[in-house]
């Protein structure tokens, strides 16, 4: 029952705050994690929300209304709205009355099917205009037939409706392919039980879901985990060809495939391996078929493979032809990876119906704890505009006043400064402008990689850095996403986009790969004072602290000053 | 001010000499009226849209000045058959005070009698007074016998009131429901509205007493009663409650009652009251609302009023921000509850926020402040803009109340309703004329019924809701459930120990409703209210909380020192320094000297994107020299004045490395990229909108330009717009713009470039700097150009 002491505060719109510092917070964490999302995890003051998909999630995994509402009571500081309790078994309740099966006689059909008591249910669901043409005939009071091609449109449709469907239609077993894991490889216990919730041992359970891990937690490991359990053919799909080149990498150090077996799928190389791997953007580039219309021909050129299992890297990014995808292989296995269930455009409902619901997630806090990520400070540089820029800044156009505090000449000398103060560490510099990525790259005598840095090129620098042999990179927006430099220790970010926390977060996600003694990884962010670059950076600093991280805010003089901080951890 | 009367002015104005009121046929008619200067002084205020007070000994005047402006007002006295509620001059001066609000009320309601007036004792107004209440005053103090007359009464009264034993006596013949009004006017007197008390006392007699229920409110009759005995005294002679059939020609003003002190020390003590438990936490939300409001005003600097004194349309949104409907609704019924108590007030076209009044509302205990917000809607007579026109709506409100305050648990919205028509129409009985937008004149009692359950309805989930009176619940698909609202609790006690806030590195501050004080209110108002939930609330420490207190002088530092005290947790370093770079940036007036203005008919026209250019300070202006006008579009082109000078090799190379931005923007048009650096190439830019700027580059900051190629430049750039240069000094501000708009600037300022800056007329830059001093703005933040600027 509730009591003052408790850490939680659920409130009328569903939010839960949980009181971080509270004796019994962890015990409180895990039990409303399973069905609540985390929405921000700032420092002393997390916020979790119950949404009907964090619901349908939880019941996924065996969870009960009554269980819930049990968990929220036991720690709750005050009593739970009546709202809350009401939603909570409402919508639990909804979970698994609809259910997809496979059907035994005829092929290609598969059976919508409800309990006895809920036969009218069925009626009002099958009458819905959205629902109507997608499937077929009544077959029984408690029965409808279900054309297999209307599998992914129907869930989605019902998911709309507000009844989702448990989907035990099982899985097309695809090409064989027996992969091994390597003796050599370290697999960490929580990418293990990912793998498994994933697999729930080959049943029709399992097989479709999305495992949600923080950036740098490993979770192309888990992917491979995941295709060495179902041990089929498998299509990767990702958001650029330097995460292909990452995959492959990976697959090649971790298992027993041979190089011949996996492929890039791309321009000039349409022929697909047992283990395929390529980006969103190729398979939704439009091009002419054989019959000379306009289309998706490499996506439909995939789709007719055999796969056993389908990765989606990166699924909060999944673009709209690729759900589209999605839907007309809902008879693979699907796996979703990503660091946040949030998508900018709003499609989590697609994600949940198409791919499957989440089958594992877990805190940055605890891998951080337990030592699997780096801890990290965030730390804001505010740089003033020099005198000459001050007017030209504040007459220019609102178009023209982003880039001009963005290209601040005062930064490339505060970088020089930042790097010379970390000397020896491994430092990326990041901005979005050529022209003053070029400047710094010469001022600190650093590589430089963009957009137009041929890939072998590229694939050189990192594997010169990631070898030590290279402690300084300059990067455009290319280092954004999924680039793996587990060794970056340091990260100066001089420009960036407007305010996206896409784009915080994969910045971040960089240096949190766990450093070799441990060391505290530092992000700084560079920002013209009094620009509008700073209220882009205000962004920036709620996504970070509601994030969790350490947010320190410096001005110039206290890194160039005679006695410069060493460790913005220790500047008050 | 009009000078004469618009041509559609509907006339239709009638002058009831006995209600002092004046009753126009339309809104706008109304409103037009009000606009007259001389016609607004005779009247003290608006009941409703078509329905204004006349000001006290005013009526003569009114007629006068209605004539003076062309007006036919018919003059109707009361009809015979509902005699007048006559007032005393203190009463019409308390109305007065009610519609032109004064510091808080004077902390609430009991203070308002004009000041050095006394209100008569029982036995005074027995003296004074013949009538009917004689007798039963005489039968209620225990004299039975014979016909005694006032005289007689009054000292019999006299005695019996310094006898603590027979007014013991007295006092013990009342009924629950009787003593519940005496002891509500004990604690909340010794001047209480009639009906306040009576809807109010209700679930003090359920507390004292289980086994009374209360299923049909006593209404009009019991105050009634309790008058003719002389046990409550109106400072009306005729209070609307003493006749109900004349409710609906009752002036619309509180009926003001008081009790013998005597009397009222005589009543049993009541329980103590129980401190706020957690379910009561939720009481205080509408004090957080109408503060954000307060606040939200304040950071717009007022709200402009029409000239029907309502807040101007854009000023209110700008203030308000970006709101749905409902939101806006409620933002606007706090905007009035503001003015009712004084915090806001009209003057010179402007609703202002006034301070001192503010301070003296966050020094009232919580649950006074509650009861405040309470009776100055229910009391305002205001209509509901939305739901429908009511004549005596504060008596249906204060209906409402004691109907919440009398549910026992929650109801069901059909249910509620069936209960509505069965209790609330009775206290309304014929108290009302009700009407609604486009439905005009409920004849018939059932339509009527109808609108009033309409009306009550509408205040459930409107009013009463945003006033925690009412609390309705949605649960699903269910139908959704009304039920007695946080906010009504008159328990008085202690909030709950411990930090009442959690200040998060994000900004945000979580509030523990249960936990707050009164001080910690005075701290919340300084900040964004984000949301309120029953036990929390969470506030937003922005850049505009901050510049606000920055700008009121107060230290941001002592400030947050202030909340940490009051958090079980400490402000985070981001936090507190981002608030010293807020604050920090507040009112700082820079003045950029030797500044050049190029003034000429087309200059505008060049289009020269702003910040492109490198070289003096140039304002570029289509005003004539002498800056007669303010020019329409103004773009400027500066940097700094020493800017970096380039030096060329003999193919016209040059690096770009260390040239700041806009001279790399301005170069590009006329070079290449070439090896590591660029190259200056030959274009022809006759119509490059750049052209004068290259050329004075070319002149002054190109080190080595042979006069071949300065030769070039000229060709390439020669200028086809006269033009004149001027000295001129800008004026940077973050409100310059609006600066630039006070009488105390007129005149000295030429044109504004961008709100942030301005240009100040030449020679005028030590009057400006004066005026600005002394606007207040402080020494300290006056900056030269001569210094870098931050």
């Amino acid at each position: 029952m509730s009591d003052p002491r408790n850490p939680l505060i659920v409130q009328a719109d569903r939010s839960i705050f949980l009181e971080v510092h509270a004796e019994t917070a962890d015990a409180a964490r895990q039990a409303i994690a399973p069905f609540t999302e985390l929405e921000k995890s700032p420092e002393h003051l997390h916020t979790y929300r119950v949404t009907p998909l964090s619901i349908w999630n939880a019941c996924s995994a065996g969870l009960t209304g009554e269980a819930m509402v049990a968990a929220l009571e036991r720690h709750a500081k005050y009593p739970l709205p009546s709202n809350v309790t009401h939603d909570l078994y409402e919508l639990a309740a909804r979970y698994g009355r609809l259910r997809l099966l496979a059907g035994d006689e005829t092929p290609g059909v598969l059976l919508l099917t409800v309990g006895a008591a809920d036969a009218d249910l069925l009626t009002e669901v099958c009458a819905r205009k959205a629902v109507r043409p997608l499937v077929g005939e009544r077959a029984a009071p408690t029965l409808t037939l279900v054309p297999a091609a209307n599998r992914g449109l129907l869930k989605q449709a019902l998911l709309e409706a507000g009844w989702p469907i448990l989907d035990e239609a099982g899985f097309a077993d695809g090409g064989r392919l027996p992969i091994t894991i390597l003796a050599s490889t370290r697999v960490r216990e929580y990418q293990t039980r990912a793998a498994e919730a994933f697999h729930q041992s080959g049943s029709a359970l399992g097989g479709s879901g999305v495992i949600v891990l923080p950036p740098g937690s490993g979770k192309t490991v888990v992917g491979i985990l995941a295709m060495a359990l179902v041990g089929a053919r498998t299509l990767i799909l990702t958001t650029n060809r330097t995460s292909v080149e990452q995959w492959r990498r990976e697959l090649l150090e971790r298992t027993t495939l041979e190089p011949e077996q996996i492929t890039e799928f791309g321009s000039g190389r349409k022929r697909p391996a047992p283990v395929t791997i390529s980006t969103y953007q190729m398979v939704t580039r439009r091009s002419r078929g054989e019959d000379g219309d306009l289309g998706f021909v490499n996506m439909e050129a995939l789709s007719r493979e055999d796969w056993g299992l389908i990765i989606y890297d990166e699924v909060h990014l999944l673009p709209a032809p690729v759900f589209r995808m999605a839907v007309e292989v809902q008879a693979r296995r699907r796996l979703g990876l990503t660091a946040t269930l949030l998508r900018e455009d709003g499609r989590e409902g697609d994600v949940f119906s198409l791919i499957g619901p989440k089958r594992f997630d877990m805190p940055w806090k605890d891998l951080e704890h337990a030592g699997w990520i780096a801890p990290a400070v965030c730390c804001e540089v505010r740089v003033p505009l020099p005198p000459d820029e001050r007017l030209a800044y504040a007459v220019a156009e609102d178009i023209d006043k982003y880039r001009i505090a963005a290209e601040n000449p005062e930064k490339r000398g505060l970088v020089q400064r930042i790097v010379a103060l970390h000397d020896g560490a491994p430092t990326l510099v990041i901005g979005s402008y050529l022209g003053q990525l070029d400047l710094i790259s010469r001022d600190l005598e650093a590589p430089l990689i963009t957009g137009r840095t041929p890939h072998q090129e590229r694939e050189r620098l990192f594997q010169r850095f990631r070898e030590g042999g290279l402690n300084l990179l300059v990067l455009s927006r290319v280092g954004n996403f999924a680039l793996d430099l587990p060794e970056a220790q340091v990260l100066v970010q001089v420009s960036g986009a407007f305010g996206s926390r896409q784009e915080e977060a994969q910045r971040l996600g960089r240096l949190l790969r766990p450093k070799a003694r441990g060391e505290t990884a530092l992000f700084y962010t560079l920002v013209s004072r009094e620009t509008r670059e700073e209220d882009f950076a205000a962004h920036r600093q709620l996504f970070l602290t509601e994030q969790g991280y350490t947010y320190r805010i410096l001005h110039a003089h206290d890194l160039t000053g005679p006695h410069p901080t060493r460790e913005p951890s220790s500047i008050n | 001010m009009p000078d004469r009367l618009p041509p559609k002015f509907g006339g239709g104005i009638v002058l009831h000499t006995d209600l002092t009121l004046l009753c126009a046929g339309r809104e706008e008619d109304l409103a037009r009226l009000f606009a007259f200067a001389d016609i607004a002084a005779c009247l003290a205020g608006r009941l409703d849209p078509l329905t204004a007070v006349v000001g006290v000994d005013e009526t003569a005047n009114l007629r006068r000045a209605l004539a003076a402006q062309g007006v036919r007002a018919v003059t109707r006295a009361q009809p015979s058959a509902f005699p007048p509620p006559r007032t005393t001059r203190a009463m019409r001066d308390l109305v007065r005070s009610q519609l032109t609000p004064g510091p808080v009320r004077r902390e609430h309601d009991k203070f308002i009698l004009p000041s050095g007036a006394e209100l008569p004792t029982l036995p005074e107004l027995l003296r004074r007074l013949d009538g009917p209440n004689r007798d039963r005053v005489a039968e209620t103090w225990g004299l039975i016998t014979g016909s005694p007359t006032g005289h007689e009464v009054a000292d019999e009264v006299e005695r019996a009131l310094a006898d603590g034993r027979r007014v013991q006596l007295v006092v013990a013949t009342l009924d629950p429901v009787e003593r519940g009004v005496l002891t509500y006017i004990r604690r909340h007197g010794p001047l209480v509205n009639a009906w306040e008390a009576l809807a109010f006392s209700i679930p003090i007699l359920e507390n004292d007493d289980a086994i009374y229920e209360v299923r049909t409110p006593p209404g009009a009759a019991l105050l009634r009663s309790l008058h003719e005995r002389g046990l409550i005294l109106s400072v009306n002679r005729h209070p609307a409650w003493q006749d109900a059939s004349a409710f609906a020609f009752s002036t619309g003003m509180p009926d003001f009652v008081y009790v013998e002190p005597t009397i009222l020390a005589s009543l049993p003590e009541s329980a103590p009251t129980a401190p706020i438990n957690w379910s009561a936490s939720a009481a205080i939300r509408p004090l957080l609302a109408v503060l954000d409001v307060y606040r939200r005003t304040v950071a717009a600097g007022g709200l402009p009023l029409t000239k029907d004194r309502a807040p101007n349309r854009v000023a209110l949104k700008r203030a308000l921000g970006k709101l749905k409907p409902v939101e806006e609704a409620e933002a606007v019924f706090w905007l009035d509850r503001l003015v009712n108590l004084g915090l806001l007030a009209d003057h010179d076209g402007q609703r202002s926020p006034q301070p001192e009044v503010r301070d003296a509302f966050l020094r009232l205990p919580i649950t006074t402040a509650l009861r405040l917000l309470r009776n100055t809607y229910a009391g305002s007579e205001a209509y509901e803009r939305e739901a429908m026109y009511l004549e005596r709506s504060g008596v249906a409100r204060y209906a409402m109340f004691a109907w919440l305050n009398s549910l026992a648990e929650p109801l069901e919205v059909p249910d509620a309703l069936n209960d509505l028509r069965e209790r609330f129409l009775p206290w309304t009985g014929h108290a009302t004329r009700v009407a609604r937008p486009g439905y005009l004149g409920g004849r018939g009692w059932d339509r009527r019924s109808d609108l009033l359950l309409e009306y009550a309805e509408a205040l459930l989930s409107g009013p009463l809701t945003w006033l925690g009176a009412a609390e309705m619940i949605r649960e699903g698909s269910d139908t959704p459930k009304v039920m007695r609202g946080a906010a009504l609790s008159d328990q008085t006690g202690e909030s709950s120990p411990g930090p009442a806030f959690l200040i998060q590195p994000n900004f945000s501050i979580l509030v523990y409703l249960d936990r707050v004080r009164p001080p910690d209110l005075d701290l919340l108002s300084q900040l964004k209210l984000e949301r309120s939930d029953a036990r929390t609330a969470v506030y937003r420490l922005d850049r505009g909380s901050v510049t606000a207190l920055a700008e009121q002088g107060n230290d941001v530092d002592a400030f947050l020192d202030a909340i940490t005290a009051r958090s079980s947790t400490p402000v985070a370093q981001n936090v507190r320094r981002s608030a010293h770079d807020w604050a920090e940036s507040v009112a700082r007036i820079e003045l950029l000297v030797g500044c050049a203005a190029l003034s000429g008919p087309g200059v505008t026209s060049l289009n020269i994107g702003a910040g492109r250019l490198a070289g003096d300070v140039l304002v570029f202006t289509d005003a004539r020299p002498g800056f007669a006008g303010v020019p329409v579009h103004v773009t400027v082109s500066a940097t700094g004045v020493g800017g970096p000078r380039v030096t060329l090799d003999d193919d016209n190379r040059f690096q770009p490395d260390g040239l700041d931005l806009p001279t790399r923007l301005l170069l590009e048009d006329v070079s290449v990229p070439d090896g590591a650096g660029r190259r200056i190439v030959p274009v022809l830019l006759a119509n490059h909108p750049a052209r004068r700027q290259l050329q004075r580059f070319f002149s002054s900051r190109i080190a080595n330009l042979s006069s071949s190629r300065r030769a070039l430049a000229r060709a390439w750039l020669t200028p086809d717009v006269p033009a004149t240069l001027d000295k001129v000094v800008i004026l940077r501000h973050p409100e310059a713009a609006a600066l630039a708009g006070l009488p105390q600037l007129a005149g000295l300022v030429a044109f504004v470039i961008a709100p942030d800056q301005v240009v100040i007329r030449p020679g005028f830059a030590e009057r400006a700097l004066a005026a600005l001093l002394a606007l207040g703005v402080p020494a300290g933040a006056l900056k030269d150009s001569g210094e870098p600027p931050r």
